[in-house]
């Protein structure tokens, strides 16, 4: 099961000959010790409520397309791509969604192929500041 | 069944370790995160693969030094719950 373990030049593998066998230490810490501390861009200011901004599916950079199950924009003759969703969802839906719910009036594989591309977005496109805003630590 | 979290792509994630810290910058919603431990280990261990908190423990145990008589399990799934409020990680449908 660890062959597919990234290798770490920090662990010394070589437990032969007597080598000293060196492993980094890791500190886990506690069951609520947080580890991540959030550095806010500046549209974190600028965004608007939560529950009430907008994500297009797909967005005006990409109207026409077909969303692929892993939520690339693909052409309309694309198997088993899903057509555009017909309307906008809320940052609340698309939070939901990411958290195992189904977007509104989508199957379960449509939510996850919009939710997907959701995740793909990138600063500049429809949505993008919408869908950065739901990651804001609250 | 068990909840399995897999990390964000690589292409996603730009890394910068500092002395005792990692940043973190996350591409798709432009935000720098600071990463103390286990957090990096986690998803580093990680890989690109669906894994549930036993398994990513597993990994931990296998790659690092761990402290004894802690909840390395427990610890790992409030860190993945943490990682993916934050985008870092995302929960695998099961």
């Amino acid at each position: 099961m660890n062959d597919d373990l990234p290798s770490r030049p920090s662990v010394d593998k070589d437990q032969k000959n007597g080598l000293v066998t060196r492993r980094r230490a890791l500190m886990m810490g506690a069951v609520t010790a947080s580890a991540v501390v959030s550095i806010k861009p500046a549209l974190a200011q600028t965004a608007g409520s939560v529950l009430n901004c907008e994500i297009p599916v797909p967005g005006n950079h990409a109207a026409g397309g077909y969303i692929a199950p892993d939520g690339k924009v693909v052409t309309a003759d694309t198997p088993g791509a899903f057509p555009a969703a017909g309307r906008n969802f809320t940052g609340e839906e698309v939070r939901r969604a990411m958290n195992g719910r189904t977007l509104p009036g989508t199957s379960r594989d449509q939510s996850q192929a919009y939710v997907n591309y959701i995740r793909r977005l990138q600063s500049g496109q429809s949505g993008f500041t919408c869908y950065a805003s739901l990651q804001m630590p609250r | 069944m068990t909840q399995k979290y897999r990390a964000a792509e690589k292409d996603e994630l730009i890394w910068h370790d500092l002395d005792s810290m990692t940043l973190l910058y996350h591409r798709p919603s432009g935000i720098t995160h600071m990463l103390a431990d286990p957090a990096p280990a986690i998803l580093e261990v990680m890989g690109g693969v669906p894994l549930s908190a036993i398994e990513i423990a597993e990994r931990l145990a296998a790659g690092f030094d761990l402290e004894s008589n802690i909840d390395t399990e427990n610890i790992v799934l409030a860190r993945l719950e943490e990682l993916s409020g934050l985008g870092l990680v995302s929960r695998v449908p099961t």
